[in-house]
Order: structure tokens, then sequence, then C-alpha cells
């Protein structure tokens, strides 16, 4: 009995050591072709490897690089009736077939003069019709150029190949912005093509001044970082300081903006944004046109504005579309709304918390017949309110469209009048952190409007514990660490706090368009913006 | 690097939270319904305090207090005189706190201990210290905004006002009302705390008159607090509460905006905030002096000891409110005059006799 059961448990293990399925062994990695290494290239060798006179060389060392790249073409033909040859290295995918085909490879192959010598100048200046043409010394260029989208052209005896623009990328077209609507002004938003995007600032700024640096960041991406500015406007020093940050990151990748924001800003750690991200290239612009510094990001549509202030992050490109009164209004409400979103709650509980003296009579009634039954404190109330407002949220975000609605309709309407009728919270607090929630999302800055949010559960807690006088405390420090910040030089809570008079005109109110005659801190160097006042209809004869 | 303007909202917030808080209640023992006359000998005593010592600072523009002395009078009775000032900061900054957590406990939060109040502002305190005078005083310049509003509210009682209770002036003969200038103007020689700042000021040719300037704008708020007090409530019964302004502010009540019953516990926020500016101003003075008379290149490691102490000052130093009350009166007040008229006095009559003077 026990042998067998031995020998059973021993069969067991040898077989759960047999292979299951002898299909599935391991196969022998495949020998590498002859003459093309798995090599891992870096970017130093590369530079190192200069093109070569000899065609045949670099025909070998560029399917080399490019081995088993299967969207890499290398055309090899005969130059015009000379019968020269030649080769055309282009990756499939980057270009445009229409362009190489009647540009290129027709001109060089069936257009080519018969007694122009073939070699690299005559090609360049006489044969090809392309207008972006350029020099590639050695193969780092040279894949550079290829992954760009570019082709390159090899002709013997040159140590030279020949970068011809022909990229044809496909990409989304320019549509309404997502996360910025207006009521009135321009619709178009950045796309995730960076020419586009340099595009749509350069249509609204005409001026030579304005300067669109170019760089190359993130050793995987290579992708084109753009920073612009008007010479004449952004202070030097500001774009300097911009310039040499951004000069300095090295990191593998960089897909979206927020990578150069969060490498550059200067207080990393801190919650509240310190650049603002926009997709809309009026709001671009106008930041240019105040002496700000405009980065913009290859492969995605924000864009992001240098430097910034609180209260620049609180104004709306529309305020400048609308008259000035109105503009004004919805200014203070945005304000309004801002406080509410990170007080709103808070002050609900410490009132009924700790201060039940400032409600008056009639609302102290309401507030305790609908407090009556709930089982929660105020604070722990409040906190759980909020934590599945933030759930709504997120979930909204994250849920495909149509689903999406079907979430928020229920997960608002359905679960909270449940909870309401079932006595698990009162109705006021209901009110409450709806109210908060729509505040917070009236904020024009969703990266503003993010922070708030999380704020208002550490306030919550703190106006739960210790009634107004924690909250006064939690919003001094808030208050204490903004006014600690700068965001390349400008406080954040600039023209505020240290007082700048003449710049209160775009913060209290929104001044008239024709009375606003300087330009902000940040463009002082060129202070005046207009100089004639406001073409109004002629003066009235007295008579 | 802070403007003019700025200092002079730092003078004023120096003075101010006390001058609210505390001295009505302590003034009005002796002067009585007077209160207003003894306003203009502590304004008069304020302005002579602050010539002196914008006129003695002046003279050293690039340094503080702390470093000239030891020039001046020689090393050890220099460096005596600058632990006198590091001790005088820090002593206000006790006063400040112990009385801060004596108001929260006594007028809002009557279970929670004392030691709750007196952590949580001196943490705030260390972090703005932590990041200088210069947030300071933008902290301070956007804090005016709110303070403001606390005396708009103000306009609601002119109607209580009565001229009567003002009656009979100089009851006791005009000795009351000198005497009981000690209280009010030790807050206004504060004013005297360029000596700290004016190295750090941009444009130091205002220090003089804008000094001036914010003991005149403390005058109009000394104004503000005393009229409406005596006015309304009397002097019989500002002597004997303790938070006379607070008490005036809860017999506000708004009938035809029925939102808040009663606006104490707001004024109480406001209040928060210019005491902590108050602790922030004194904290990184004394901090500064000590990072200075110790020789050392940063203040920034002093920062928690020194709250830490502070605390622990504030806690022991006095027994209850009613021994904090005498004790500011009879003790502090006039002590105040030492090192921020009486010494800085004596400094720049040494400096004019010896013609020493600061690098420009």
């Amino acid at each position: 009995m026990r042998r067998r059961l031995a020998k059973k448990l021993k069969d067991l293990l040898v077989q759960s050591k047999k292979p299951k399925w002898p299909g599935k062994q391991p196969t022998v990695p495949p020998e590498p072709a002859p003459g093309v290494p798995d090599k891992v290239w870096e970017p130093a060798e590369l530079k190192r490897m200069p093109v070569s006179p000899d065609l045949t060389a670099n025909i070998r060392l560029i399917k080399e690089i490019m081995a088993r790249n299967t969207d890499f073409v290398l055309r090899e033909f005969a130059v015009g009736p000379q019968q020269v040859p030649a080769a055309l290295a282009y990756a499939s995918a980057l270009v445009e077939r229409v362009q190489l085909n009647s540009h290129i490879l027709k001109s060089l192959m069936l257009e080519y003069p018969p007694d122009l010598p073939v070699s690299l100048a005559p090609v360049r200046e006489q044969v090809v019709t392309v207008a972006e043409t350029e020099e590639l010394a050695d193969f780092w260029q040279v894949v550079a150029a290829l992954l760009a989208g570019k082709a390159a052209l090899f002709l013997p005896g040159e140590s030279r190949a020949l970068g011809l623009d022909v990229r044809g990328c496909e990409g989304r077209a320019i549509s309404e912005a997502e996360t910025e609507g207006v009521v009135r002004g321009p619709r178009d938003a950045f796309v995730e093509n960076i020419e586009q995007n340099v595009m749509l600032i350069r249509r609204r700024i005409k001026t030579p001044n304005l300067v669109m640096e170019k760089f190359v960041l993130g050793r995987l991406t290579q992708s084109a970082v753009v920073l612009g500015y008007i010479k004449g406007l952004a202070a030097p020093e500001l774009v300097r300081e911009v310039r040499e940050r951004v000069k300095r990151i090295d990191t593998d990748a960089v897909l979206e903006s927020n990578t150069i924001e969060e490498m550059i800003v200067d207080y990393p750690l801190s919650l509240f944004p310190q650049v603002i991200t926009t997709e809309r290239p009026d709001r671009a612009a106008a930041a240019l046109a105040e002496g700000r510094v405009v980065l913009i990001t290859d492969t995605t549509p924000f864009a992001v504005i240098l430097p910034v202030t609180l209260a620049s992050l609180l104004q709306s490109p529309e305020d400048f579309y609308h008259p000035a009164g109105i503009s004004t209004a919805i200014r203070w409400l945005r304000y309004l709304a801002f406080l509410a979103s990170v007080l709103a709650s808070p002050l609900y509980v410490a009132i009924t918390t700790f201060h039940q003296e400032m409600i008056p009579f009639k609302l102290l009634l309401s507030v305790a017949a609908a407090r009556e039954g709930v089982p929660l404190p105020a604070v722990m109330e409040a906190l759980v309110m909020e934590a599945v407002f933030e759930l709504l949220r997120e979930a909204g975000v994250r849920l495909p469209r149509p689903v999406g609605q079907a979430v928020s309709i229920v997960g608002a309407l359905v679960i909270g009048e449940a909870a309401v009728m079932a006595g698990a919270v009162s109705p006021l607090m209901v009110i409450v952190v709806a109210g908060a929630g729509i505040a917070s999302f009236a904020t024009p800055a969703y990266e503003l409007a993010i922070p708030m949010r999380l704020l208002r559960f550490p306030m919550i807690l703190l106006a739960g514990t210790l009634g107004l006088f924690g909250l006064t405390a939690g919003l001094l420090a808030i208050l204490i660490h903004l006014a600690g910040m700068r965001s390349f030089g400008i406080p954040y809570l600039a023209p505020l706090a240290p007082t700048k008079f003449s710049e209160l005109k775009d913060v209290f109110w929104r001044t008239p368009l024709w009375a606003m005659r300087t330009r902000p801190e940040t463009a002082k160097r060129d202070w005046y913006r207009q100089a004639v006042p406001k073409p109004g209809p002629p003066p009235e004869e007295k008579g | 690097m802070v403007s003019a303007f700025q200092v002079m909202l730092y003078q004023v917030t120096f003075g101010l939270p006390t001058i609210i808080l505390f001295v009505p209640a302590i003034a009005t023992m002796r002067a009585r319904q007077d209160l207003w006359l003894s306003v203009f000998v502590a304004t008069l005593i304020g302005f002579a305090a602050v010539f002196t010592a914008a006129k003695l600072a002046l003279r050293f523009p690039e340094e503080t207090v702390i470093q000239y002395t030891p020039r001046l009078l020689g090393k050890f009775f220099g460096k005596a005189v600058g632990f006198l000032y590091i001790f005088t900061f820090f002593l206000i900054g006790a006063i400040v706190l112990r009385s801060f957590g004596e108001l929260m406990t006594t007028a809002f939060f009557p279970e929670t201990p004392i030691i709750v109040f007196l952590g949580i502002l001196t943490l705030l305190a260390c972090y703005v210290v932590y990041l200088d005078l210069e947030v300071l005083c933008r902290l301070i310049t956007l804090w005016g905004v709110f303070g403001i509003s606390f005396f708009i509210i103000l306009a609601l009682l002119l109607k209580d006002i009565e001229i009567g209770r003002f009656l009979p002036l100089l009851e006791h003969g005009i000795g009351p009302v000198i005497a009981e200038a000690i209280a009010p103007a030790g807050c206004c020689v504060g004013a005297a705390l360029i000596l700290m700042v004016l190295p750090f000021m941009s444009d130091k040719h205002r220090a003089l008159r804008n000094g001036l300037l914010a003991v005149f704008i403390l005058f109009g708020f000394m104004m503000l607090v005393a009229v409406p007090i005596i006015g309304t409530l009397g002097a019989e019964s500002v002597s004997r509460y303790l938070f006379p302004y607070l008490t005036l502010y809860r017999r506000i009540h708004l009938v035809t905006l029925p939102v808040l019953e009663r606006q104490d516990p707001i004024i109480m926020g406001i209040w928060i905030g210019g005491l902590l500016w108050k602790l922030g101003i004194v904290m990184h003075a004394g901090l500064l002096g000590l990072g200075q008379w110790l020789g050392l290149r940063s203040y920034r490691p002093l920062i928690f000891p020194a709250g830490a102490f502070l605390v622990a000052l504030s806690i022991q130093g006095w027994e209850s409110v009613i021994d904090l009350f005498t004790s500011l009166g009879e003790v502090s007040a006039p002590f105040l005059f030492l090192p921020f008229m009486i010494l800085p006095a004596l400094l720049l009559l040494v400096a004019v006799a010896r013609g020493i003077r600061g690098k420009r």
C-alpha cells in the first residue's frame, strides 16, 4: 500500500516534470542571417560611420542597420541614359508614394538629361523636384532622415547621401477642442502633427519676430519639440532659461508634453499646475502676444504655455471674445466657483458640526430635520459622498461614450435619490457635494480643478476635527504654498502678491480691450500695446 | 528683495492683530472712555520710535541691528544687545502664540486642549519662515484684501455709536490717558522692526517715510478699534470683557440678509491669518537675528527647534489668561520700549558720536 502510494507520488512528480506538449518545446533561435547580425546600433557608433563613395558598401551598411524591418525599402536602379547605378532608401509607411514616384524616380530614371554628369550637386540642383533636400554625411543622419519619413539617395562616388523630404504622414484632421470648449471664438484645435500645430500658430501671428526653435528630445522617440516666442516681447532671460532646461532633458521617450512639463517645472512635487496646457491655438497665440513662451511637442495636441500664474489659469480664452462687462461677470462667477469647489463641503461640515450658531434659525431647523436619522457624522458623510462623486467622474472618463451617459444617470440620479430616500445621507449633503462638483467643472483649467478636488478631502477632515479653525489653517497652508511658488521667475500669485497695480486690470475685472493699453509684466520690454485711442464716432458738434 | 510698500504692510501687520485683540481690554482698565485720547499719545510714541529706528537702520543699510551692534558697542556689549533683540522677538512670539491659543479656547473651542492650536499655528509659521521674508510679505499683502472686509463690516455698527459714552472727557485727568497709552504704543513701536528688514528692501530711501506712514495707518486702525468699542459697548463693559472686539462682532446681526446668523467665526478666520503673519514676522526676525548672532550661513536648521521652543515658552510663560493679560499690560508692553525705542536711540547716539557708518 505504502509502496504503491510512493510509486504513484513519484510518477506524479516525474509526470509534472515531463513536457506536456512536445510540440511546444522551445525552438532554437534562428540563425542570424549571414552578414546581418542582430546588432544593437548606438547613436555614437552610427555617427562615426561616414557615407562612403562606394555604393555597394553603403547599400550593405544600410541593409545591416535596417535589418529585419519590413517597412524599410531599398530601391536600386540605374540613373538616366548613363545607366549609373544608384539606390534610394526610405521607410514605406512614412513617405508619400506619389511624390516619390513622380518627382524622384521618374525624373532620375526617365528624364535625366543625357549630358549631365551623375553626381550629387547636379541631381540636387537640376533633376530632383523636391523642395526640401539635405546632405547626409554619416549614417546617423541617414537613419534619422529615414525614420523622419524622408528618402535617402545614394550615388556612387559621393561621400554624402541626399536626403529628400517626401514625408506623407497620415494624421487626424483639425477638429474642435475637446477639453476647452467655447461658445464664441475659433473652433480649431491642435492636432498630433507638430507642423500643423506650428502652422496654426503662424497663421495667427504673422511677424518675423515669432521664433519657433526646434529641439529633438528623447533617445528613442527623437520627438520634435518646438519652443515658440516672440522676439522683443518675451523676456530674453525667460527664453534662455526655458531653452536651457529643455536642452538638458535626457530621457527615453517624449510622448506627451507632460514629460517636458514635469522635467522643467520649478516645483515638481506641487499639486498645482505650473504650466498652462492648452489645445487651442488662439490661446497659445494670445500667450505669445503677452510675451510668454509656448512649447509644442510632436505627437500630442497639447501645447504648454510658460510661465503661469494662478490668475492666468483662471482665465478662459473666451474672456476676450465677449464684451468686457459680461466677461468680468463670468470671470467672477468662475472665481466663486473655484473657491466653492474646494470650500463648499468643508464649510458645510464645519458649520453643521461646530458652529451651528452661525446658521439662521429657520435654516437650522431644516438642517436638523434633514440630518435626523442619518447614521454617519457629517464629516464621514461628506468624505463618502465626495469619494463617490470622484468615482463617478473617473468612471465617466473611462467608460465608452454611449455607456458613460447611462452610468452617470444611474450613478448620480438613481443612487443619489435612493441614498437620500434610505436615509443613508442627508439631502443637504447631496446638494452641497453636487454643487461643489459642478463648481469644480467650471474651473477653466482641468489641471487646476484636479488639485482643488483632491484638496477637498484633507480640508473636510480638518473641518470635521477642528471646525472653521481647521479649515482656516488648511487654507492658510495652501495659500502659503502658493505664495511660495514661482514659475520661471514669476511668482505664482503674481499680480496680487506681490501687488502690481497695473496688472490687476486683467484679474479683478476684464478691462475693455481699447483701454488695455499696456502689455502684462511678462512682455514689459514692449510696454505699450496700442498708441491711438478707441476709434469711435466723430465728436459731435456743439451748437 | 521686498518693496517699501510691502515693508510698510509688514510693519502694520506687526501691530494690528494685537491692537485689535487685546489692547482695548488692557487699555480701558484705567483710561476708560478716554481710550481714543490714548491712541494719539501712542501714535506720537510710535512716530518717535520709528523715526529713531529708521535713522539708525539707514546708517547701516546693508546690515541688521544684530550685525552692527558689536562694531558700535564692542564685542561683549554688542552681542549682549543683539541677544536682547533676539530674546524680544521670541518673547513677542510666545505672547502672540499664547494669546491666540487663549482666544481660541476661550471664545470658540473650550473643550480642545490649547496645545492643538499652538502646534498648528507654529507649524504654519515655521512653513512661512522656511520660505523666507519675500513670501511672508506677499502673504501679508494678500491678506490685506481680506483685512479690509473685516473693517467694512464695522460700518453696520455706526448707528449704535452714542456720543454720550465718550463723556465725561478726561474724568481722572491726563495722567491715566498717558499711562494707558503704553499698551497700544507697545504695538506701534514695533514699526522699529525696520532694523531687521532694511537690508532686504529694494528701495531703501523710502524706509523712513513708509515707516511713519505705517504708524499713521496703525493710528487709523486704532481709532477704528477704540471708537466703535467705547461708542457701542461703553467703557464700563469693555473693561470687563476679555475680547471686547469679538463681543462687538457678535452684536452684528444682519436682519435683512439672513444668510449667517453671526459673523464672528469669519472674523476669527481673518484673525488667525493676521496672528499667523505676526508670528511669522517675529519668528523670522528672531531666527534671522539668531543665525547672524551665531554666525550661521542659514537659519533654516533652527526653524523647528525654535518653533518647539516657542510652544513650550508660550505654555510655560503664563499661568492663565488673566496672568497673560496682566503681564502684557504691566511688563511686556513697557519692556518693548527698551529694544524698540531706547536702545535704537542709544545706538544712534553711539554711532553718531563714534562716526561709524555702514557700507553703502
